[in-house]
């Protein structure tokens, strides 16, 4: 009896292990597509540009060998657009990343909440984020276009002037941001909107018996628990910005002048247009070391102000 | 009834999957125009381009398999290309896998000569069976795309650039446009045109007289009587004040507002009626609404000049049958192609009387055929189309002068025509001392590179 007893339990043990082992293998099957194409199709690649950062490839001929050449190259100031491109990115992220995400905020609390058809305005708001970023520069290069531009003759229906948006300094990176952040406010208010949706009623409740009005419901009960949403959204946005390069090609070319040249359409010219394979290898190898330090700065101030519940 | 829409499910992915795998080969096959007979030999050409050229292509291929091929037993196989940019089609040639005979970015046919990817073509063409006939093409044809005088690849037509222009804006304005080279406007009756037809309201321009690429300036340069390097390439050109004064004399016409910026496309405004010339548009572009001819660029001030287009045709070094694929190519550019090409206005052939026979000239429009074709056939001291420098000193001066950044702060207006020059020079300059650059440096590594066939045969001595 105790014999069969203890073959029961040593029969239940390998069955608690095979279902214990089962979802980890069901877990790995379901990740195992997306690890694998990663390794294969982000990973990989890493390695070959890293190596032709380190060559003068011209992407016909066998590389040749200059060792650090091309990082000398740049940080030397042989290529006179590099920092001029480094500027205007930096300039692009700085409005970028907290408009959009301020705005994306906004439509996420102008949607959390139940209406009839507001899921009609989600979708609306989401449309450009599965639209071509090619399609959207060009409508919008139209829709700033200084004389036939939508944008200009609503101005001046009321007036104004409008300004030969693309053709001034200051106007076309602001006519960019303005595309930019239109393209990707869909997607940040999908993301904090399911941050509301996470919000604790019974917090919402409490707070509001303990007095509270909506701002500091907002301040002080909503927004710490959406500090996660903020803090992937700073991240993904933060990486977006900094390779920001269809609008850019689409809209302006980066110009007027260099006033719209950025980082990648710097890195897209010196390989695709010099055929300077290896400078541009080094200025994306450049790149990813910027961004994984910017990543990883954002990671360690996070744990001041993310809550996670 | 779940495992009944298990199955169906199934089904259907098993169909989609099914779908989608015979798309694909549908997409990888079925590029040829008709199977090679048995015994005959398969020439494949590629090409990027709209579906226009795709068509145009494909009805050159047909006129050269009727007027020779067929008798030789060729048969040209057309094959898709790969998007539709240069990056893809250099791709092919890196990785061994371009067509028998590809058309491509003539400012590349130097790199891929110098790395041994294509053949030289001279040794063929000066072959006494199945050669060429120098007479047949302008020198054009031979002169153009040389590498160190060498020929490596064919261009059976040129994009003419010049003005396209507005008839009825002109006839309103009362404006005569010249109808040869010959008689060229001078650029201060350009300017005093270009004035009368710009139109400005609130500070606005709603008619521009005149909209150029920035490329306008090398004809500038040239027609100022400066070149864009010195003799033997050791020194970026534009150093003179007359080449200084000639492009700064065409921002003034940006800063001014008779030009568009370079954000501002010309064809949309040339179509609507708010430019009254453009610089190098294409026929099949311009709308049937328009009345439209064609006229020379002015002398900038001493001559009048243009800078012309032409892509390459080039057969790689692995082609499987490189004779077949220069007789194919001879075809491509020989009179039945160079006609199709002639008919379908999309560029002069360099063929003589093709761009000179009907299929050429009866046309509509334009009514003054000849400034095109004059570009051509003018030469001389002072030709009508100036050749600009090749190899990697050209791309450097290039990609300064007409591309990238210094270009679009000349033609938005925002930088100096002094910086735009200073700023060029040094960099065109700098990378001539980089690569220790004069004239005979090209041919030096041409012929230690072992890319020539044969270094004794050349067709243009």
């Amino acid at each position: 009896m105790a014999a069969a007893q203890h073959a029961t339990t040593r029969v239940g043990r390998s069955r608690n292990r095979k279902r214990g082992a089962w979802p980890a293998v069901r877990g790995w099957l379901f990740i195992g597509p997306v690890v694998i194409g990663t390794l294969l199709f982000n990973v990989l690649p890493m390695i070959p540009t890293f190596y032709t950062s380190l060559t003068n490839w011209d992407g016909i001929s066998s590389p040749q060998w200059i060792g650090f050449g091309n990082y000398d190259q740049i940080f030397s100031g042989g290529d006179p657009e590099f920092m001029r491109s480094l500027i205007n990115t930096i300039i692009y992220t700085v409005a970028y990343v907290p408009i959009g995400i301020a705005v994306g905020l906004v439509l996420a609390l102008l949607v959390n909440r139940q209406a009839r058809g507001m899921s009609i305005f989600r979708a609306l708001f989401f449309i450009p984020v599965v639209t071509s970023l090619v399609a959207i520069g060009m409508v919008w290069r139209w829709i700033f276009d200084s004389q036939y531009g939508v944008l200009n003759w609503l101005l001046g229906l009321v007036g104004i002037n409008g300004p030969h948006w693309l053709g001034g300094s200051v106007s076309a990176m602001v006519a960019v941001l303005i595309t930019g952040i239109w393209a990707i406010m869909g997607y940040n208010m999908v993301i904090l909107l399911a941050g509301l949706q996470n919000v604790p009623a019974e917090l919402i409740d409490s707070s509001k018996v303990d007095g509270a009005g909506a701002w500091s419901r907002f301040r002080h009960v909503m927004l710490p628990v959406l500090t996660p949403s903020l803090f992937f959204l700073l991240i993904i946005s933060t990486i977006g910005s900094f390779q920001v390069f269809a609008l850019i090609f689409v809209m302006t070319s980066g110009g007027p002048g260099d006033s719209t040249y950025v980082y990648i359409y710097e890195l897209w010219y010196q390989t695709f247009q010099l055929r300077k394979m290896g400078f541009g290898s080094a200025m994306a190898v450049l790149l990813f070391v910027v961004l994984a330090a910017i990543t990883w700065v954002q990671w360690r101030l996070s744990k001041r102000w993310v809550f996670y519940q | 009834m779940s495992a009944n829409a298990t199955t169906t499910r199934r089904r259907f992915l098993g169909g989609g999957v099914a779908l989608a795998g015979s798309a694909g080969l549908a997409a990888c096959g079925g590029s040829s125009s008709g199977s090679t007979p048995k015994g005959w030999t398969s020439v494949s050409f590629m090409s990027i381009g709209d579906a226009q050229d795709q068509a145009m292509f494909k009805e050159m291929i047909a006129a050269a398999q009727k007027e020779s091929l067929d008798k030789q037993q060729i048969k040209i196989q057309w094959r898709p290309a790969p998007g539709d940019d240069w990056e893809r089609t250099t791709a092919l040639f890196a990785s061994g896998t371009a067509a028998d005979i590809t058309r491509m970015d003539d400012d590349r046919v130097y790199s891929l000569a110098l790395d041994k990817k294509i053949w030289q073509l001279d040794p063929w063409i000066l072959d006494k069976k199945d050669g060429m006939n120098k007479d047949d093409y302008y020198d054009t044809f031979w002169t153009d795309n040389t590498v160190e005088g060498y020929q490596f690849c064919m261009e059976p037509a040129m994009g003419a650039n010049v003005l396209y222009y507005n008839k009825d804006l002109f006839e309103k304005a009362g404006i005569t446009a010249p109808t040869s080279w010959t008689e060229a406007w001078g650029w201060d009756d350009f300017v005093t045109n270009v004035k009368k037809l710009t139109k400005k309201s609130g500070g606005k321009t709603s008619v521009y007289g005149v909209g150029v690429p920035v490329n306008i300036v090398e004809p500038m340069i040239y027609g100022a009587g400066d070149t864009a390097l010195n003799a033997d390439q050791t020194e970026c050109g534009l150093a003179t004040p007359a080449a200084a004064e000639s492009i700064d004399a065409m921002a003034e016409l940006v800063r001014n507002g008779n030009i568009p910026t370079i954000d501002i496309e010309q064809l949309p405004l040339f179509n609507s009626g708010k430019l009254a010339m453009a610089w190098g548009l294409s026929v099949q572009e311009i709308s049937k609404n328009i009345k439209w001819d064609i006229m020379p660029w002015p002398k900038s001030p001493l001559y009048a000049c243009t800078k012309n287009y032409a892509r390459a045709f080039v057969i790689p070094k692995t082609a499987k049958e490189p004779k077949a694929a220069y007789l194919a190519l001879k075809a491509l550019c020989g009179k039945a192609a160079s006609d199709v090409i002639a008919k379908h206005q999309w560029a002069v052939p360099n063929f003589r009387t093709a761009a000179e026979g009907p299929a050429f000239t009866d046309h509509p429009a334009p009514a003054t055929k000849k400034v095109w074709s004059e570009t051509l056939s003018i030469g001389g001291e002072h030709p009508v189309m100036i050749r600009m420098p090749r190899g990697p000193i050209g791309l450097v001066w290039a990609s300064t002068f007409v591309e990238g950044t210094l270009a679009n702060g000349l033609m938005s207006g925002k930088m100096k025509t002094a910086d735009y020059i200073k700023r060029g020079r040094k960099l065109v300059n700098a990378e001539i001392a980089k690569e220790k650059w004069n004239s005979k440096e090209g041919l030096k590594k041409l012929q230690a590179s072992g890319a020539l066939a044969d270094d004794s045969a050349k067709v243009v001595s």
